[in-house]
Formats: C-alpha cells, structure tokens, sequence
C-alpha cells in the first residue's frame, strides 16, 4: 500500500517538474531582456561598449537623471495623461449613452446599428489616417489637443459599446422598472440606475482604453508634430536618433517610461485581463 | 442620488476639458511685450560637438541681446526632423524658423509655406554681399529667395594618418591605389572605411564620387532634367561595378549596414577605420574627438581620382544645403523677429566664429579668423575647396527626395550585395523616371 | 426592458456616439476610396487619374509585393508559433501548478509597455556590437551564428516578427486561459471516467469549446499584421533596403515621406479592403462544432 503510494507522489510530482520547466523558460524569456536593459541603463557608456553582461561598475545614476531632462520627460508625462484621460471619459460618456440605448431599446434597427459600431473593431488605424490627416488640416486641428482626442474616442467607441451594451444587458430590468414607475425621465434613468450599476465595467473599459492610448503611435506620430504636445511614445522614438550612441541612457529613458504603465498594470491587473479578454468566452 | 451626482461631475469635467483642448496650444505663449518664436532646428545639444556648444552659446547670446524675443529652440535628430518636416510642411504647421533643405524645397516651393527674403535681402545689401556667390540661389526660384543658406559642407575622404602610417602606406591617389590600400587594411584587421549605412544617405556620399568619377557631374544634372538623358549607361555601371568591388573586398565595415552614421562616426574616432567619406559637418567632431587627440591624426583629400573616367578627376562635392526659412503662416511680429534671429545667425561674424569651432564652411563669407583657432585639418579642406577645378553639389541635396531615397536604399542594396551592379543601375534609371523626371 | 422611449431620448444618446464614429472612422474611409483615384502631393492640384494607382500597385511595384510578403509571412508565422505556444502555456497554467496568477501577470508584461519601448529595447538587445544576443553567441562558441540582425535583409523580417511574438505571447495566452477556465472541472472528471486520456480530452473537448478564443487570437493575430507599424517603424523604418517593409509601413512611406497621397490612400484602402474581407471569412470558418455547449 504505502509503496503504491509513493508511487503516485513521484508521479504527481514528476509530472509537474516539466510543467514548470517549460514555464520557467518562458517566464526567463520575458524577464531576462528586462533586467538586461535595467542593468546596461546603469552603466557607463564605454563599459557598455566592452562589457554587455556585466554588473555596473561605476553605478551610474546619472544616466537616469540626464534621460530625464533631455527629452522633457515631465512635458510627455503631462500630455499623455492629459490626453488618455480625457479620451477616456470622452468614450465612456459617448459610448454608455448609445450602450444603454442600444441594450434597453427595441426598435427597429438596433441590430443593425449594433452590428454597424462593431464593424469599426476590424478596421485598421491606416485606412483612415490619410483623410483625417487631410480634414484636421483643413480646420487646422493638427497638432492641438482636440486633433488627437477627437480621433481617440471615435475609435474606441466600437469596443466601448461592446463591451458596455453586452454588460448592460445583463442588468436586471427591476430597478429600471421601479425607477420608472416613480416617474424617473430617460436621462435620469441612465445616471442613477446604469451607470451606478455600471461601474465595474466602465472601469475595466476605462483602464484598457487609457492603456491602449496611453501606448498609442501612428496617429499621434502624425498629428502631433510640435514638441509641446509630444507624447510619451513620441518622445522615445526621437529620443532614439539623438542617443544613438549613447545606448545607456536611452535604455534609462525606457525604463523611466515603462515605469508608469508597469505600476498601473500591477495595480489594477485583474481589470485589465478582464478587459482585454472580454470576447473570449462566449456569451 | 449622490452617485448620479458624480456621474454628472465626471461628464462635465470630461466636457470642460474637451473644449479646453479646442484652444490652440499651437499659438507659442508670448507674454505681453514678448514675441514668442520657435526654431525647429537639427542641432540637439551635444557637448562632444564643439560647433553645436558654440551655436547654443549664440541662442543664449541673442536671447539676451533681445530681450523683447522669446527664442525657443527645438532641436531633434537628423532622421526624426526629416520625417516631421515632411509632416508639418504638409498639414502647413510649421513653427516659425524651421531648417529646410533644397530637395524639400523642390515639392514644397508653391505651396506658399515658405517665406520671401528677397525684399528684406534687397533693403540690407550687405548682409547679401555677405554670402558666398551661389548660396542664396539653393532654395531661390523664379528669382526669389525663399531660404537663407547656413550650412555650406565639403564631402570628401577623412582619414587617420596614423593608420595609414601604421601599415606603411599613403593616401592612395587613384582609384587602383585605393584597391590596394584596402586590401592592406583587411589583412592588418582595420576597416578601410566606415559608414552608417542603415541611414541610406551615407552610403550615396560614395556612390556619388564614384559615378562622377566615371560620368561627370554634368551628366548626372542634365541626366536630372532631360528625360531622354538616361542613367543606364556603361559609366554608372563600371561606378557601381568599383562599388560592389570595395563591398566584396572587405572595405565596409562589417555591422555597416545596420549601424548609424553616429556608430560609424564611432568607430572612425576610435581609430578602428582607417577612412570615412563624409562631410565637414563633423570635423568639430572629429578634431575633438579622444580629448583632442584623434584632432592630430586626422587628415583630410579628395576622393581618389578614376584615371580612364569622363568625370572631372579632382571635382570635390562643396555646397550649400541646410537653409533657415520662415513659416508663412507666422504673425507680422514673429517674422520680424525671426529675420533678426536668422540675420544674427547667418553672417560674417556668425559664420567666422562656427569656423573658428572646427564648424566648417558656412554660406557667409569669414572675416577676421583667429588664426589659433583654425585646425591644420580646416586648412587643408579650405585648401581643397579653393584650388580644384570643378566643385559640384551633393547628389542628394537637389534631387527628389523620393528620387534620393532610391538612390540610398541602391546603395544598401549594392553594399550587402543584394543585387548586380547592372540591375543597380537598371534600378537607377527606373527610380529617375519615376521620382525625378515624372514629378 | 423593451418599453421603447419616445423617439427623441433614444437619438438623443445615440446620435454622439454616432456622430463621431461614422464621421471619424467610418467617413474617411469614403474620402479615403476618393483620394485614391488621384496623384496628389498633399497640396496643390489634384490630377485624377482613374484606376492607375491600383493598377500600378499590383503589377509595377516591387516594394508592394515585398510588403504583401511581408504582411502575410507575419500573420502566418504567428498564427503558427503563437497559437500553439500560448494554448499549451494556457493549458500548463490550468494545471495543478503554483504561482499560476504571478506566472500569467509576468508573461503578460511586454504586452502592456508600448511598442516603441519594446523596439529601443529590442534594438539594443540585437545591437550586432554591444548587444547580449551575440555576446553570448560567441562566448558559447558560436560565431557563425551572430549576424547584424537588424541590417542584415535575409533575417531582418524575422526578427522583427520574433518581437512582435515575444510582446504578445502573454496576452494571447490569456485569451485562451481565460476560456480555459470557464470549463467546468466536472467535464474533465466525467471525461477521465469514462477513460479518456489526456490527449483524447484535448482534442474532443477542451479545443472544441475553446472555439471562440481560438478564433478571437486568429483575427487579432492577422488584422494585427495589417496594421503592424509601431514595430518595424521603431526598429528598421522598413529597411534595410526594404526588406522589412509592411503593407502599413509602405503606406505611410508613401505618404508621409513621399507626398504621394493618391498612392498611399490606394495602398490603405487594400488594407482595408483585405481586413474586413479576411474578418468576415475569419467570422465563418468554424474551428469546430459551434452547438457544442455545456
């Protein structure tokens, strides 16, 4: 008996083993590039010429500091926050009204304009930067704050009223039922019974959207060309012609950018799988 | 309801802020006797570049000389600037002084973004006599100048004297000459020349002496306006045939094409090349290089010369690219200020005092030199320039720039030996129908 | 609740959201198919000229096709490494294993920085020079292996596909870890009882109800490689000697850098045209039997 035992023990345990082998590789693949790069951002640059594996040796904190200054990382910090933020609240202001709408009302052509705003998940940034470029030109909204949020929040829409619609659906009606009978109006229906309701789900969506945007590229590559509206993204990829050589400090400058993200992620990880899962599960 | 309460506060904050974003930032906060002014340049600082130190001083010198001017200076790398530029001339926002060069000038000219100098050129003579003969015409059309030349440059071969003197040879004057000093080098485990070939542009400073060795200038300009003129011919062939041969022998270096010209500047300074084809742009560099010791073995010569080629064999590439110009789009006032600031960077003293930093040539005329402060090797590229027989511009700097942008991405194609030296020509001839002749 | 409201509240909430939508993403595409039968640098005049652009975009373009090559070489060769390696890590993580929360949050962290950080540490990393990847080649003695990754055309594409995996294997492994979980421990138990093995489960009923993740990954995987551009812009700008150009990269290209509006929009409306096509067939193709329920 006790033989057979332990038997199954070295089995359960054996059986594992390549589980966390396999596991431990991968998790090695995403960590080891990332302590390279904290590594190498401390040392100097002729050390870093010779010495790619090595500990720092002098500790340069400097490198961080002159990251820092030199591409103005305060001002990126203030327009990505700005702008994500505001983004944010924009979509999820405009994208709840026609959520609820489209959860709660049947008329005739719900299905269609549904089915209408989820086109806009499959179509790509690039089929319409060309003409935005041309029309923000045109009513000289490049390179403001509005050029840029006004396009952030159409394009997060299609999500916004996926996922909110399908989580709206999901409410019971009788609060909605009781609220009425009281004599509540449309509007002050959607503020004081959905979006109280709604809250778990505006903030799963308002996470991802400001993280997605947060890391956005093309558009704000495109639109925002004076330096005081540069973006976090922005001022690292121009921050890569100019430190050229100087690879330690531009390292420095990534991981000063990395930072904010990597918080926010930690913090607020569960909401942020929920989010950028949200599909995967039928129904 | 206290959260409904909320909601509401939250959708008004978003609406607030959404309108705060209507106002344009774009507008440069001036004070209320100040004028702002922005200057988009291509000059980040850089301590290791004794030109660049001396041109921030000069900001911070006519910062204070014009205390009604708010100068703001937004520099970015060449690359970066190239992209936005392109962007901002496009969405016509552009900050008030921006640096503009010939081949952007040549798609953007009509557009009207660029301001007129001429009347103000014509109201101050000598500040126009203080440019070199030829310079005001590089972003000129129809007789009007749109630009103000700053940087003139001089391409040609930098090379370590100690190197050459290391493996007992001389700077090689003819082409076969060079053949054999390469050839040397690899053995002796030195890289006959750097280039940062992952810019595309600097692979075309060889290309180009190489095709003019063998054509000549005149053929490649008027190969530039006349369609029926065209670029497949025996000469351009031979030029990239001599081309993928240094390629073959070893005479790149090896990370060349995925290295900058920034890594290949490093490795010239570390004494790890023995040549560099480049401009006089980076001689403040070079001479300051290894705390002013690299200043000593660096020496400067024409590319050698192709003895049986139909070009001018000791033409040197000298010429006016980098320009100041003035946004259109800009008030009375800022254009009023911009031309103080371009006035106060563009002239003999400015151009005497960039000179004397190791800055090389610039469009206005030098007076008064220190002659302490002038390198042997500034001399000698002084020298070159005034005593060949026939000085041309650099390829790139009047074509097309999609024209341009073929013509590098050829001579990364030729350096990885990614294609024959007829179908690099073939290709040539293509990219010249297509991006110059047809635009 | 289906009481319908009067009509005016109703509009009143949808026409926002409306709005913006149908003018900022939907409109352009309209504009969009417009610009494309023209040549038009930006500014100035506009000269029409029919079908030429799509005309020269199919048959007298080397570089298109290098990017039509490009862009499907990466869809393929992710679908093909990201979709097994992100199920098995998903389905290793549903096992009995410790640390399974603190695991996935590593693996999902290079999908949350930006790209452009994910470029600058990449490039550093293949740096032929100073980077680790061919330090430790040598070291280990195998100098014929390093190479200038990034400057080298033959395996620059490759590389940057690796990147690209590398930042997203945590975040596909999620979506199908997710859909993992929400299958009931009973069906494994009934499973194994009635005498499956491990690889019977797999195949007769974890896969079969995973359906819907599987094919969320496929389409993001492959609408993901039309739009790729953070990536090869950050790290080779499409070079060298376009070897790592994509159909969005080239589009901008074309664009931005070439002033050739009436090109590039002819380029983008492919994309797109591409996108939703390859979305809708994406929509049909049945991974497995979709009345599978539980």
């Amino acid at each position: 008996m006790r033989w057979k035992k332990m038997m199954k023990k070295r089995k359960y345990s054996s059986k594992y083993i390549k589980h966390y082998i396999f596991l431990g590789i991968s998790i090695s693949m995403v960590i080891l590039p990332f302590l390279w790069v904290l590594i190498s951002s401390l040392k100097t640059k002729s050390q870093f010429m010779v010495d790619p594996y090595g500990l720092p040796d002098p500790v340069m904190y400097e490198n961080y500091a002159d990251a820092f200054q030199s591409i103005n990382m305060p001002n990126l910090f203030k327009n990505s926050i700005f702008i994500s933020l505001t983004s944010v609240l924009g979509a999820l202001l405009v994208a709840s009204a026609a959520a609820f709408v489209l959860a709660r009302c049947s008329f005739k052509i719900n299905k269609w304009i549904y089915s209408f705003f989820l086109i806009g998940m499959m179509i790509p940034l690039n089929a319409a930067i060309i003409p935005l470029f041309i029309t923000l030109k045109n009513v000289k909204l490049t390179n403001t704050y509005a050029g840029i949020i006004i396009p952030y929040i159409a394009f997060q829409i299609p999500m916004g009223i996926f996922l909110l619609t399908n989580y709206i659906k999901t409410i019971p009606n009788e609060l909605e039922e009781a609220a009425i009978i009281d004599g509540c109006s449309v509007v002050q229906l959607f503020i004081k019974v959905i979006v109280p309701l709604s809250k778990p789900i505006f903030a799963t969506f308002s996470i991802i959207t400001f993280m997605s945007l947060w890391n956005e590229f093309l558009f704000a590559l495109v639109f925002l060309t004076g330096e005081e509206f540069q973006t976090v993204p922005l001022g690292l990829a121009s921050f890569r012609g100019q430190y050229d050589t100087n690879t330690t400090v531009m390292l420095a400058g990534t991981v000063i950018a990395m930072i904010p993200t990597l918080i926010i992620y930690v913090l607020l990880r569960d909401n942020i799988v929920k989010g950028m899962t949200a599909g995967a599960v039928k129904g | 309801m206290m959260k409904g309460k909320r909601f509401s506060a939250m959708a008004l904050a978003g609406v607030m802020a959404v309108s705060a974003s209507f106002c344009s930032a774009a507008e440069v906060k001036a004070d209320d006797e100040k004028v702002g002014i922005r200057f988009y340049n291509i000059w980040p600082k850089n301590e290791e570049d004794p030109q660049v130190v001396e041109q921030y001083k000069m900001y911070e010198e006519f910062q204070a000389e014009n205390p009604d001017i708010e100068l703001e200076n937004i520099a970015d790398a060449h690359e970066a600037w190239a992209t936005k530029i392109k962007t901002m001339m496009a969405a016509n926002d552009l900050p008030e002084i921006f640096i503009s060069q010939p081949s952007d000038f040549a798609v953007y000219a009509d557009s009207g973004v660029y301001y007129d100098f001429t009347d103000d050129l014509e109201a101050d003579p000598e500040w126009r006599d203080s440019f070199v003969s030829g310079s005001l015409d590089i972003l000129a059309k129809d007789g009007r100048v749109y630009g103000i030349p700053h940087t003139g440059y001089v391409e040609g071969v930098y090379y370590n004297q100690e190197l050459f003197d290391q493996c007992g040879l001389t700077y090689p004057e003819t082409y076969d000459d060079l053949v054999e000093c390469v050839k040397v080098f690899v053995e002796n485990d030195i890289v006959p020349f750097a280039v940062g070939a992952k810019d595309g542009w600097p692979v075309s400073m060889y290309t180009q002496y190489l095709m003019d060795r063998e054509a000549g200038y005149d053929y490649f300009a008027k190969a530039c306006e006349d369609e029926s003129t065209t670029m497949d011919t025996p000469e351009y062939i031979r030029a990239f045939e001599k081309f993928m041969e240094l390629a073959e022998l070893g005479a790149f270096s090896e990370g060349a094409s995925g290295a900058s010209q920034q890594d290949s500047i490093s490795l010239f300074t570390q004494g790890k090349a023995a040549m560099m084809v480049d401009g006089d742009w980076d001689m403040g560099t070079f001479l300051q290089a290894d705390n002013g010791e690299f200043g000593k073995k660096v020496r400067f010569a024409n590319f050698p010369s192709i003895p049986d080629g139909k070009g001018v064999q000791d033409a040197l590439c000298v010429g006016f690219g980098k320009s100041f110009c003035i946004s259109n789009s800009a008030s009375d006032e800022q254009k009023e200020a911009a031309l103080r600031f371009i006035k106060y960077m563009n002239c003999t003293e400015a151009s005497t005092r960039l000179l004397e930093e190791g800055g090389g040539q610039h469009a206005n005329k030098i007076a008064d030199v220190n002659e302490d402060k002038v390198s042997e090797l500034l001399n000698c590229v002084t020298e070159y320039a005034g005593s060949t027989s026939q000085t041309w511009a650099a390829y790139g700097e009047f074509i097309t720039p999609g024209f341009y942008d073929e013509m590098n991405k050829i001579g990364q194609k030729m350096l990885l030996n990614a294609i024959s030296a007829e179908d690099a020509v073939k290709e040539l001839e293509k990219a010249r129908l297509e991006f110059q002749i047809n635009q | 609740m289906n009481q319908v409201k009067n009509k005016k509240s109703i509009l009143l909430f949808l026409i926002p959201a409306l709005a913006l939508y149908g003018c900022v993403q939907i409109g352009p595409l309209f504009q969009s198919l417009y610009y494309s039968f023209f040549s038009w640098k930006g500014f100035g005049e506009m000269k029409p000229v029919g079908l030429q652009n799509y005309i020269k975009l199919f048959t007298d373009d080397d570089i298109m096709r290098i990017a039509f090559k490009n862009t499907f070489l990466f869809a393929g060769i992710s679908l093909l490494i990201l979709l097994p390696f992100a199920f098995m890590l998903a389905v290793t993580l549903t096992t009995k294993i410790r640390f399974s929360k603190t695991i996935s949050t590593i693996l999902y962290m290079p999908g949350v920085i930006s790209t452009v950080v994910v470029s600058l540490m990449w490039c550093a990393i293949l740096n032929a020079e100073s980077g680790p990847v061919n330090a430790v080649l040598r070291t280990m003695g195998l100098d014929f292996l390093a190479r200038v990754w990034l400057g080298d055309p033959k395996v620059s594409m490759y590389v940057v596909i690796f990147v690209n995996v590398w930042q997203w294997a945590g975040y596909h492994m999620l979506i199908f870890y997710t859909s993992l979980q929400s299958i009931p421990g009973e069906l494994y138990e009934a499973a194994s009882i009635d005498g499956s093995d491990g690889f019977k489960t797999l195949r007769y009923i974890t896969i079969p109800l995973m359906y819907n993740s599987i094919k969320m990954n496929a389409t993001l995987i492959i609408i993901g490689s039309f739009k790729c551009f953070d990536i090869v812009y950050n790290m080779t700008m499409g070079g060298p000697a376009d070897s790592t150009q994509m159909l969005a990269t080239y589009m901008y290209h074309n664009t931005f850098r070439r002033f050739n509006y009436g090109y590039g929009s002819a380029i983008s409306m492919v994309i797109f045209l591409l996108s939703i096509t390859v979305s809708a067939i994406l929509q049909k193709v049945k991974f497995g039997d979709e009345s599978v329920s539980y």
